[in-house]
């Protein structure tokens, strides 16, 4: 079943690349939080992460390497739990992932891949399936009731006609207890998208004929993620996982945006200063 | 084994939050933006008859910020029994409180946000 998803082929440059790739997503993720809440445990987490990748450049201890990754993460979840998001929930098991398989052997590479592949399936499939089961995606009750928080409030505005947005914000601003719904049609096709789309792309994904259809799809939730919910350092981990999906002459081009990306983040925020949050 | 897990858990997490009431936002269930999880509390002197709100201090409020974090994660078995403690030591002359724990999710029947209230009644015979 774990081979099902294991590419044909898995190059040890590519990978090491890419575990490179997701150990600077760390980094960036604790050195943002700590230059945004100055906590100075986050910055012993973002100095773990370029030990780890300051040992991997040598190539006799990059499986070392991958070792104190997992060690840093694990610390990460013991000092942090129970506040941990399900954004690092991922990056804990990608890091054993790759801590525990040997990646100078093929074999074992083609199945880390395959691992990684399968995770991505399954947090796209579950963060779907949750919605549904909580069912407060079908009359678009959660989205209504984020009619106030700036993220939202913009995106709402443009997809419901005006009274109805009006009616909802005011329901909202009195402390009303609802009801909170849609009414009008583009509303509910929104929110129905929402968990239809989560689940639908991992399925793409998991078939081989439609891989290129799920990584699109994938890449077309992360857009929307950013624009509206602004999950940046999320969306961030979506291009890296989504990586593993394409051929390899799209893949590395991915890795690099992803990397560029989170040191525009950190570059931004160090020029910006503590005050101003603009990741998740 | 891992993979097994991080695909089965989201289910048992979605059990956790409807048998527990735990935060659906965390603990890996991958149900984050389903459902507002706030958690809302509500300190009450009850030593004489007429019950007054106990105000709280940095150290009280701190402790409060973490009941409610582990109340998200532990769920309604989760009692503020620290905090009570930590309220009778500022509270010398208070010996019977009321924490009231009121737990705001939507509720997709009605479509309305509803608030869940479970009151711990501590005396301070019992808690010191």
């Amino acid at each position: 079943m774990l081979t099902y998803l294991a590419p044909d082929e898995a190059k040890r440059g590519f990978a090491q690349l890419w575990w490179r790739a997701f150990a600077f997503h760390l980094f960036a993720r604790d050195f943002l939080a700590y230059l945004h809440r100055d906590a100075p445990m986050r910055l012993v987490l973002a100095g773990l992460v370029v030990f780890a990748l300051a040992v991997s450049l040598h190539r006799a201890y990059q499986q070392e390497a991958r070792w104190i990754l997992a060690a840093a993460v694990s610390l990460k979840l013991w000092l942090m739990f129970p506040e941990n998001s399900n954004h690092f929930f991922v990056e804990f098991v990608v890091a054993w992932l790759c801590a525990l398989a040997k990646v100078s052997r093929t074999d074992q590479r083609r199945t880390l891949i395959a691992a990684l592949r399968w995770l991505l399936v399954i947090v796209f499939f579950h963060s779907g399936l949750q919605k549904l089961l909580h069912g407060t995606y079908f009359h678009g009750t959660f989205l209504a009731t984020r009619i106030t928080e700036a993220r939202f409030a913009w995106f709402l505005a443009l997809i419901l006609p005006h009274e109805e947005f009006v009616a909802i914000q005011r329901l909202m601003q009195v402390g009303a207890s609802g009801p909170f719904m849609f009414r009008s049609w583009p509303a509910l096709l929104v929110s129905n998208a929402i968990y239809l789309g989560e689940m639908s792309a991992a399925v793409l994904l998991a078939l081989p004929r439609t891989r290129t259809f799920g990584v699109l799809s994938l890449l077309g939730i992360c857009l929307a993620i950013e624009v509206v919910a602004r999950e940046a350092l999320f969306g961030l981990l979506v291009l890296h996982l989504s990586a593993l999906f394409m051929s390899p002459r799209f893949a590395r081009r991915a890795v690099y945006v992803g990397l560029l990306g989170e040191a525009g983040l950190v570059v931004a925020q160090m020029h910006l200063g503590g005050t101003v949050r603009f990741f998740n | 084994m891992i993979l097994e897990a991080v695909a089965l858990w989201p289910l048992v997490h979605f059990g956790l939050t409807r048998s527990l009431d735990t935060n659906p936002w965390k603990l890996f269930g991958f149900a984050m933006y389903c459902t507002p999880y706030d958690v809302q509390l509500e300190i009450w002197d009850k030593s004489s008859g007429l019950p007054r709100v106990v105000q709280s201090n940095e150290r009280t409020a701190k402790l409060a910020y973490d009941y409610e974090t582990g109340r998200g994660a532990f769920g309604s078995s989760y009692a503020p029994s620290k905090l009570a403690s930590a309220f009778f030591e500022d509270n010398r002359t208070m010996t019977e409180l009321a924490i009231d724990v009121g737990i705001q999710k939507l509720d997709p029947q009605t479509h309305k946000l509803t608030i869940n209230r479970t009151t711990y009644h501590f005396s301070r015979n019992e808690d010191q």
